[in-house]
Parts: C-alpha cells; sequence; structure tokens
C-alpha cells in the first residue's frame, strides 16, 4: 500500500502521460497501484484515468455485461473498468436501475436487442433476510432462502435462452447485526441464518447454471466493520464501504479476465529468500531457513512453499527462475526434504546466471503457454524491475519485506480466478512433461544495456577502516559463489597485507538507483616484477550479472599499469559452488595457462582489461 | 478563513479529484455545466472537501449543493460553527 501523496502523485502523472500519448508509459506507472491504494477520496481520479485509457487504448477486446443490483452498483463497475482496461479489456455495463432486475429483465424486451457476455446480479441481504418463512411449492414445502434460489435458477434458464451466455449471481456477506447473540445461526428465522441458508443453496445449485461470485468471502476477508458502512449507505446507497470498493472491483475483474481466458498458467519463482531465507550458494542446503527450526523466517516461507504447493495441485504450473549454480540450487531441494515443494513440483527448473527476462521467455517456450500466462515472484525488486519493464505482460507481484506476508500476496491476487474448474485443469499439471534441461543461452532479445545503464550503478573504492576491515573480513568467510581462490583472509591476515602495501587488499562498495549495497566485493593482490596475482577474491551474490565484476578487474589492471605491471594471474581453485567464479573468469578475458588437480591458473594482459572490458559503473 | 481562501481550495479540490490542473470553476458552476461531476463524482468531491477542511457534512449538506457557490457557503459556516 503506497502514501496518499503518492497515489495521487501516480495518478496525476500517468493523466499526464495519457494525454500526451504515452501509454505505454502511463501503464507502467499505474501497475504500481494496489486496490488498497484506492479509496473514497481517490475514486474520482481513477475514474478520471478510465475515460482517459479509453480514449488511447487502440485495440480493446470487449466484455458486455448487464448489471443487476439492489443498491448501487456504479462506482463498483467503473472501478472494475479501471482494472480491466489496465489489462486492454473494455467493459461495457448496462445497468438497471436499483432493484428492477427481477421486472426489467422479464418485462424490457429491449434490454436484449444486444448480446451480453454476462447478466451479473448483485444479491443483497435486505433481499434475502426477511424470507425464512416456510413456503409451499409444488415441490413441498420448503425455506424462504432455498425458494428464493430456485427462483433464481429460473431466471438464470430463461435468460440463457435469450441474448446472454452467462448468468453470474453474487453470495452475500453476512449482515453485522446479530439479536440472538451466540443463538443467531440455529434459530432459522434469523437474519444472519437466512443469509447463509441463501449462499449455500446458491452454491450448491450452481453447477452448469450460473457463475457465483463469492462477495460474502470478501467481506469475511476484509472484516464486517470495516465491510459496513451506514453512513455512505444512508448518503448514496453504496451497500458497503467506499474505501473497499476497489478491492471487490479488483476480484470481480479477476473474475472476468478468467471468463476470457486470461487467468494465469503458471508462477515463475526465485530461490534464494523467496522460497527460502539465506543464500544456499553461500550457507548451503543445511544453512537455508525453512520450516519450523528456521525461526519465525522458517516459518513464513514454510507457509509460501506450502501455499505454492497447493497452487500446484490446483493445477497451475511452477517454475524456477534463479540466479545460481543448477548443481547448488537442484541440491536444496534433494538436501531438504523438510521443505514442502519438491524438485518434480516444477516444470522448468532454470538456474543460470543469463538475464531473468531472457530466461522468463524460455520458459514459457518450454513450457509452450505466452509470457502473458505467467506471474514472477522475486524478493529482489531489481529483478522485478527488470522483468517489469522487458516483458510487461508478465504479471509481476510485488512482494513485501517481511516473508510471513508472501502467501497472502498470492492468494489475494486474483490473478488465478476461475469461472469452472474441469478434471483436466487438475491432470494439466501432471500432463507437462518434468523437463529439467538447462535451458541454452539463446540469443537474448533483452536490452540489458539499456537496463544497467538506468540502474545508475555507481562503484566506489573503500578506505579500509576497522569498520571496513570486519566486513571485508566477513564477506571472505561466507561468500561461496564467487570466491576465486579458496583463500579466506581474517581480519589479521588483511592488516597484515595492507602493512606491507596499502593496495594489497581491496574493496569496493556498489550504489544504485534502488539500494546502497554496501561494500560487496574485497580482493587481496600480490604485486610482482610483471605478473600481479590476485590471492583472493570474493563478491556477494546480490550484485552478480551486472557487470561490476568487470568494473571491479579493470581498476584493479589500472593500478597495475602504473606499477608497469603487464600481466594479472588468478589461481582458481574449484570448491563444487563457485562454478560461477570459472565464467566471470573467461568472460572478463582471462585464459586458462596451467591447471593440475586443485587448482587452475589463469592469466590476463592488464592493457587489455582496461581497453576491452564493458561496465556500466560509473 | 475568507471566502475567497475557502474558493480557491476547493478549486484545487476539483483540479485534483478530476486530474485536470487547468480546470477553471467559477462560484456558479453547476454539475449540469462539467460532464464529470455526475451523483458518484459530486460524493466524491463532497468527501475531499470535507477532509480539506477538516469539517463534517450530512447526507442533506451533500445533497442541497446546486453550484459551487453553495459548497463555498456551506464550508464558510460550518468553519464558523
Amino acid at each position: 500500500m503506497h502514501e496518499s501523496h503518492d497515489v495521487n502523485l501516480i495518478l496525476s502523472s500517468a493523466a499526464q502521460h495519457l494525454r500526451a500519448n504515452r501509454l505505454d508509459e502511463a501503464k507502467l506507472l499505474l501497475s504500481e497501484l494496489e486496490p488498497s491504494d484506492i479509496n473514497r477520496n481517490n475514486i474520482n481520479p481513477v475514474r478520471a484515468i478510465c475515460k482517459l485509457l479509453e480514449k488511447s487504448e487502440k485495440s480493446l477486446e470487449k466484455f458486455r455485461i448487464l448489471v443487476g443490483g439492489y443498491h448501487t452498483v456504479d462506482t463498483l463497475i467503473d472501478l472494475a473498468k479501471f482494472f480491466l482496461l489496465k489489462e486492454g479489456v473494455l467493459l461495457e455495463a448496462t445497468i438497471v436501475p436499483i432493484g428492477t432486475w427481477e421486472i426489467e429483465i422479464k418485462k424490457h424486451e429491449g434490454l436484449f436487442d444486444q448480446e451480453y457476455d454476462c447478466a451479473c446480479l448483485f444479491v443483497d441481504g435486505d433481499r434475502v433476510k426477511s424470507t425464512n418463512q416456510q413456503f409451499d411449492t409444488s415441490d413441498g414445502v420448503i425455506d424462504g432462502s432455498e425458494a428464493l434460489v430456485e427462483q433464481y435458477v429460473q431466471i438464470a434458464n430463461d435468460l440463457q435462452s435469450k441474448n446472454i451466455k452467462r448468468v453470474m449471481y453474487s453470495t452475500i456477506p453476512a449482515p453485522i447485526e446479530r439479536v440472538f447473540g451466540n443463538y443467531e445461526m440455529l434459530w432459522l428465522g434469523s437474519p444472519s441464518r437466512a443469509i447463509e441458508d441463501f449462499n449455500s443453496h446458491l452454491r450448491r445449485r450452481s453447477r452448469d447454471k450460473y457463475l457465483v461470485f463469492d462477495m460474502e468471502h470478501l467481506a469475511a476477508h476484509h472484516g464486517l466493520r470495516n465491510w459496513y458502512d451506514y453512513r455512505q449507505f444512508d448518503q448514496s446507497k453504496h451497500p458497503f464501504s467506499l474505501d473497499l470498493h476497489a478491492s471487490v472491483a479488483h476480484s470481480f475483474a479477476g473474475y472476468i479476465l478468467s471468463l476470457l481466458g486470461r487467468s494465469k498458467k503458471a508462477i515463475v519463482v526465485d530461490l534464494d529468500n523467496t522460497l527460502w531465507g539465506g543464500v544456499v550458494g553461500d550457507e548451503g542446503a543445511d544453512g537455508i531457513k525453512i520450516g519450523p527450526n528456521g525461526g519465525a523466517m522458517g516459518e513464513a516461507y514454510f507457509r509460501f512453499q506450502t501455499t505454492l504447493k497447493q497452487f500446484r495441485e490446483r493445477g497451475i504450473l511452477l517454475a524456477v527462475c534463479s540466479k545460481n549454480d543448477e548443481s547448488v540450487a537442484k541440491a536444496a531441494f534433494q538436501d531438504r526434504t523438510d521443505m514442502p515443494l519438491r524438485l518434480q513440483d516444477f516444470s522448468v527448473f532454470v538456474a543460470n546466471w543469463n538475464d531473468k527476462a531472457s530466461n522468463i521467455r524460455n520458459i514459457a517456450q518450454s513450457l509452450n503457454i505466452g509470457t502473458d500466462s505467467l506471474v514472477f515472484l522475486d524478493d529482489n525488486p531489481l529483478e522485478r524491475d527488470l522483468v517489469k519493464r522487458e516483458l510487461p505482460e508478465v504479471a509481476v507481484l510485488h512482494l513485501p519485506e517481511d516473508p510471513s506476508l508472501y502467501s497472502n500476496v498470492i492468494s489475494t491476487s486474483n490473478l488465478f480466478d476461475v469461472a469452472v474448474f474441469s478434471a483436466e485443469d487438475e491432470l494439466r499439471a501432471n500432463s507437462i512433461k518434468f523437463s529439467m534441461e538447462v535451458l541454452s543461452n539463446d540469443k537474448s532479445s533483452t536490452d540489458l544495456p539499456g537496463f544497467l545503464l538506468g540502474l545508475m550503478m555507481k562503484g566506489t573504492r573503500i578506505a579500509l577502516s576497522s569498520a571496513a576491515i570486519d566486513r571485508c573480513a566477513q564477506l571472505f568467510q561466507k561468500t561461496n559463489q564467487f570466491q576465486m581462490t579458496g583463500i579466506r583472509p581474517t581480519k589479521a591476515d588483511i592488516v597484515r597485507i595492507m602493512d606491507v602495501d596499502p593496495d594489497g587488499v581491496m574493496a569496493w562498495r556498489l550504489s544504485d538507483r534502488h539500494a546502497d549495497h554496501g561494500i560487496v566485493t574485497v580482493a587481496t593482490i600480490e604485486y610482482g616484477d610483471d605478473d600481479a596475482q590476485i590471492t583472493s577474491w570474493v563478491m556477494s551474490c546480490r550484485v552478480f550479472s551486472r557487470t561490476f565484476e568487470n568494473f571491479v578487474i579493470t581498476e584493479i589492471a589500472r593500478i597495475c599499469i602504473q606499477r608497469n605491471i603487464e600481466y594479472i594471474s588468478i589461481a582458481y581453485r574449484p570448491n563444487g559452488r563457485n562454478n560461477v567464479s570459472r565464467d566471470a573468469l573467461v568472460s572478463m578475458g582471462f585464459t586458462l595457462t596451467a591447471s593440475d588437480d586443485e587448482q587452475q591458473l589463469w592469466k590476463a594482459r592488464c592493457s587489455s582489461l582496461v581497453n576491452e572490458l564493458e561496465n556500466f559503473i560509473q | 478563513m475568507d471566502e475567497s481562501k475557502i474558493f480557491l481550495t476547493i478549486q484545487e479540490v476539483f483540479r485534483e479529484q478530476f486530474l485536470d490542473p487547468d480546470m477553471v470553476v467559477l462560484p456558479t458552476t453547476q454539475p449540469s455545466d462539467c460532464e464529470a461531476w455526475d451523483s458518484l463524482a459530486h460524493i466524491g468531491i463532497m468527501l475531499s472537501i470535507a477532509a480539506q477542511f477538516d469539517v463534517d457534512f450530512t447526507a442533506e449538506d451533500i445533497t442541497e449543493i446546486d453550484c459551487v457557490g453553495d459548497i463555498v457557503d456551506l464550508v464558510s459556516t460550518k468553519l464558523k460553527n
């Protein structure tokens, strides 16, 4: 949720973009808005945006509805229009006057001159509260709620013989008043009981006859005290709080998108700090936090994995897209059998160091679905931004800082709605062959340079104060992936090396548009006569794949050139987890000059490093 | 607060509510003069004005508004009480 000031800024900037025909920019801004950002104070600006969007969108898919309600539904429909326009759908609604639904659809023949994709009735508590007397029908005696549902079944049948493709009824929120206290739901004549009966009959009779929009759940989700706003009701007949209209409209829009076949089919997830706490490459499978032994964080990730598992069992495909060594990432699943998600739950498993937008394109291809069917979950705002920019059709969910809230984000996203659920859906997830191939390094169409430039990264060499030395020693201790030589200097080692040569230990911090990452890389160097040897070098995995290693090696090469040193050499020592370091040596232009079982000697000419290596760091 | 200041604040609310920084309203401007000022928009405008001046409007207050001038009068009365 944003501050109201920020929401106003988003809305007014989006309006400016739209007036200047910059639709993509406007949409990128509007994608920041969450339903909870829209409340009684900014419904009008959102309606204004709707009008502008409608004008600027060239190709909109239409969805026509006939809407009835017992109270004001216009605001709900306007806001649903907003969420649908963002997805390229134009909702055209004919709203019959309040409370006239049953009469209008019988008497007003002109209504059906055009075709409707759906007729939607928002049923209301007042319609039902007084109905729980016994009714005598040809089928015997049934109660009032059931009789009302039967009426609606009949109406749904009648409507489907007219120009209407489907019919949808809403369930009814529980009333907040209780006159019987705890006996309320036990007393057949109470309003609360009548509504509960209505809802359960409505659900039971729905199969193949009509759709059910679950307003009762939405009210319960927000809480009845927040739901009902009698002051607003008295003034304008809005049946529930204006502050919750956007949330309901978002759910309604999600339902309509599902009717258009636009529900999402797969969830692409990152691993480190998204599926578990910590970095498996550094902490090992035993060190990552998941499950009751991982404290509060472990509980949070366990819940999130459990939720994803439920989506998987429901037929939503799961795919991994992680910057990791494949063997390291897979080991986490093989070693940690206490995780809810198993390796075979994922239809595609991509762990490499390519940019995520390219990987996501490949994932969509191997699942044989469009990228617009994907949802992307990553704790790193940078990765989210890249994917949003490169693949605006992918739904990129905003994950909050606290992993305890992750599963809530996915289950309230309204992205996976279903109108009908078949046994085939259940089978779909299993029918896609489990493909674990590492996706090839295809020519990437991602504009990575553009993205990296936009990050406005700044690398700064740090003067090594005592606190900085602590941090360097810590980096050496815990880094396992970008770990060139396996040598892990301690604090005392660092001080000793610096006493001999102040350039013998060098560390850099990296900052960008989003964050200051602090000290993220440190190296120790021994300067010889015509060869400088990097005796140790580590870099935090948070800053991989941004050309930062190129920046660092170029800086080191410059110092070597000042000292008339021609070559830099590195003794790379494989440890099973540091393949990424070897890849970096290759991409920086080092050549392998000697190797034995334990280590490989890599060498590069300083002048080529300075002249040929590209980076995007200032 | 004098009425001209109240009027200017109200004009600002209209601009924000309709995302139209150039919008000009007059004390005589009525809902019928302005396409976007329908009955739903009216509620949002009045809620926003109430929040802006930290006053409370009753249902009658809201329905009895015919033009911008009426809102200015209403706010000015509320602020005095």
